[in-house]
């Protein structure tokens, strides 16, 4: 029913767009203006969820680096503002940022009213994040004109604020599976708000973007490879330095990793098959996902001969190994020698960032944090774009799926399965469906 | 096993001629219980300052649970201060006093022979080390209160209560007789690992000359405890394209696992992962069968699970 709601703007879209055909003459892109929105919002609010569960939990542990992530989730909320000033002017950014800064402290008070056993200050901090998310919501309305109806935003505002809480309760009380279960879904749920809101704000001003739109196939799949690549950085940074100092939910964030390898095996699968996909698990794991526990074990154990050994398969074997295989799938529509530098400096700044945080450079580690994480979003716009341009019949038009979604993805007390259309990386392998027998055995 | 012993004659007993033995026990005098477990928990400490059980590394914080895990084992592991003593075996109920030692160094024992006296200033029955009860045979009006003590066997239990009513079980071990003069005094009364308790009592042809008998029959018994529990077996066990994981056991005495290639009835021994270490390990061989166990920190290895 609430669903509607959201559909609105993607319907209004196809209203603005008639000329679907038009477009598909053109070979289809993965950058467009719209495009570029959509994943400039998948990266500007994905990262605040990842730095505003990360903040919480450490104000909560009473880590060291909790101011640093603090101040990395503010400096994010700073990004935000000459993005909302591109698009409404200097007056709305203003607006912006007078709601959205303090809603960033709320969670850190409500984390430390958690901490001090404030239940008083709890309530109150509850109270300010619900306030904010009527708040921010109506803002959301009427900035986009009614393109995302104020209902449904303050929703998608309320949801994600759920999934930020719920993580940490169940953080706080231990339930580690719940926490991480809820972090992945959180996570997803923040690229679904994304695309509902550039759909709006380009429903809005199509003319800004040139007519283009936010939910082409090409831009599913960029969205889809934003997320899975932005999901394994902050896990790859969470399970080293909780496996750096032996925590307790060490496990459950592995786990948590295990389940974006899936995911992007799933995503590989859809486009390479199943043969690739399974080379890319093999890859993917062996000299990389394992080799990071390697490297957070060899700190932890103060092995100094594992850590040299862990880095190295980084850096080295799974650069060389991931980068031809991608250069392999994509026929060289990503070189391979490029997508070994891409790796090389992602994994650079993965081990920089954990290096920084062992050492006690927390504000430091931030820092290589936030970019190490930016970087994930040019990696999901290079692969993103090989695909396409590999497969240009593919991603021909925009997404019309043949049979209504199935917004039933979580259990009765999820919030965002009113507000869910499909997930990203579901529309993907709806998008890519038909390709799979073709490319089969390409890999071969 | 059943001792043979020789017949018993009437007579007082006292559980005496401990008297040159007592003397280099004496000056290693028992500390208190409390004292004693401290000590024994450093000596522990020491063993794992290498931060290793079996194969496996440990944490520090790790290392450091599991010191305290011990130190609560040795808590539950406290003595109690006996009130009574229980053998269903041989029909005995009895009270127990708190005895010390006479003027000649030997443990005192009540004058009651149906009462039994515990030796205080050692070990509490229960704590580890090897406390000490000791009970007439016989009087010279007949049977004293362990004048069948002769007839326990092993596996016989003894139960001690303490005056809150709190009560712990023995096993009977072991049964010695030794002549009076050249008892295993140290052993008998001294530290231990264990929580035992000896059961003493005369034996032997009373010797009318000296008013007592030779020898003294020393009944040893160990705490009975509940098998400490085999670890449970990690669960979700599963292979990928080339790597296995498992699901971490989670209990705070677990040290690690052990990853095992099966080969038919054999099982070939992968690899181990500690308990801190990622629970995902690379294969080499994707069409073997592969299983997990768990480890916990008494090296106690669980049931295998095979990965599905």
């Amino acid at each position: 029913m609430k669903m509607k709601k959201l559909l609105a703007p993607a319907l209004g879209l196809a209203l603005v767009f008639p000329a679907v055909g038009v477009q598909a003459e053109e070979a289809p892109t993965v950058t467009t203006p719209a495009a570029d929105l959509r994943a400039n919002l998948d990266h500007l609010l994905s990262e605040h969820y990842t730095l505003a569960v990360e903040s919480m939990m450490k104000t909560y542990d009473g880590a060291p680096d909790a101011a640093a992530a603090q101040a990395a989730l503010e400096q994010n909320g700073e990004d935000m503002t000459p993005a909302i000033a591109s698009i409404y002017g200097e007056e709305a950014a203003q607006q912006f940022e007078d709601i959205f800064t303090p809603h960033n402290m709320y969670t850190d008070d409500l984390a430390k009213a958690v901490k001090d056993g404030d239940e008083e200050a709890e309530a109150k901090a509850e109270q300010e994040v619900e306030d904010f998310a009527n708040e921010f919501g109506s803002f959301l309305a009427t900035a986009t004109e009614g393109n995302l109806p104020e209902e449904a935003a303050i929703e998608a505002v309320q949801a994600h604020e759920d999934y930020v809480q719920d993580t940490f309760d169940a953080y706080v009380e231990g339930d580690y599976k719940s926490a991480y279960s809820d972090y992945l879904k959180g996570f997803d749920n923040i690229f679904d708000i994304s695309k509902a809101l550039s759909g709006a704000i380009t429903a809005q001003s199509p003319d800004k973007f040139e007519n283009t739109a936010v939910d082409t196939q090409a831009a599913d799949l960029r969205s889809a490879m934003n997320k899975l690549a932005a999901e394994h950085f902050a896990l790859a940074e969470m399970s080293l330095a909780k496996g750096a100092m032996g925590a307790e939910d060490y496990d459950f964030v592995t786990w948590a990793e295990d389940q974006n390898t899936a995911d992007f095996k799933a995503a590989i699968a859809s486009v390479y098959g199943d043969e690739g996909a399974d080379q890319f698990e093999q890859i993917w794991t062996t000299d990389h996902i394992n080799a990071q526990g390697d490297l957070a074990s060899a700190v932890a154990n103060e092995d100094q001969e594992g850590i040299d050994a862990a880095k190295s398969r980084l850096e080295n074997d799974f650069a060389s190994k991931f980068g031809e295989f991608l250069g392999t799938a994509t026929e060289g529509n990503l070189p391979a020698d490029a997508a070994k530098d891409a790796i090389m400096q992602h994994e650079n700044s993965v081990i920089m960032t954990f290096e920084q945080h062992v050492a006690g450079d927390y504000e430091q580690s931030y820092q290589t944090y936030r970019d190490g994480y930016a970087l994930m979003f040019t990696i999901g716009q290079t692969l993103s774009d090989a695909i396409v341009k590999q497969n240009p019949d593919m991603f021909a038009g925009q997404n019309m799926p043949e049979a209504m979604p199935n917004t039933g993805l979580g259990d009765g007390n999820d919030h965002t399965a009113s507000i869910i259309w499909v997930t990203s990386a579901g529309l993907f392998v709806v998008g890519s469906g038909f390709l799979i027998q073709r490319k089969a055995n390409k890999l071969k | 096993m059943r001792l043979t012993i020789l017949y018993l004659i009437t007579g007082v007993l006292v559980i005496g001629f401990f008297l040159l033995e007592m003397n280099p026990f004496q000056r290693q005098a028992a500390p208190p219980p409390t004292t004693e477990t401290k000590t024994e928990q450093m000596s522990t400490e020491n063993e794992f300052s290498d931060q290793k059980v079996a194969e496996f590394p440990l944490l520090e914080k790790q290392s450091q649970k599991l010191d305290q895990i011990r130190e609560e084992r040795k808590k539950q592991m406290e003595g109690i201060v006996p009130d009574r003593i229980e053998i269903p075996a041989i029909d005995v109920d009895a009270t127990v006093q708190p005895k010390g030692e006479l003027e000649n160094g030997e443990m005192e024992v009540p004058a009651d022979d149906h009462i039994t006296g515990w030796y205080e200033p050692g070990y509490e029955p229960g704590s580890a080390g090897s406390s000490v009860i000791a009970g007439h045979v016989d009087s010279k009006k007949g049977p004293a209160v362990f004048f069948y003590l002769t007839d326990l066997e092993e596996g016989d239990e003894v139960y001690i209560t303490d005056k809150d009513g709190k009560k712990l079980t023995f096993v009977v071990k072991e049964m010695h007789a030794y002549p009076a003069e050249n008892a295993p005094i140290r052993q008998i009364f001294g530290a231990s690992d264990k929580a035992v308790l000896n059961l003493i009592t005369c034996t032997g042809t009373f010797d009318h000359e000296r008013q007592t008998h030779p020898d003294r029959l020393v009944v040893t018994t160990e705490l009975k405890q509940d098998k400490p529990k085999l670890p449970q077996a990690p669960t979700e066990v599963k292979k990928s394209t080339n790597a296995l994981s498992w699901h971490a056991v989670r209990d705070e005495d677990i040290v690690g696992y052990r990853i095992y290639k099966l080969n038919g009835e054999k099982r070939e021994l992968v690899t181990s992962v500690a308990a801190f270490e990622r629970k995902n390990i690379s294969i080499d061989n994707q069409d073997a069968t592969y299983a997990v166990t768990a480890v916990d920190m008494d090296e106690q290895e669980s049931e295998m699970n095979e990965m599905k």
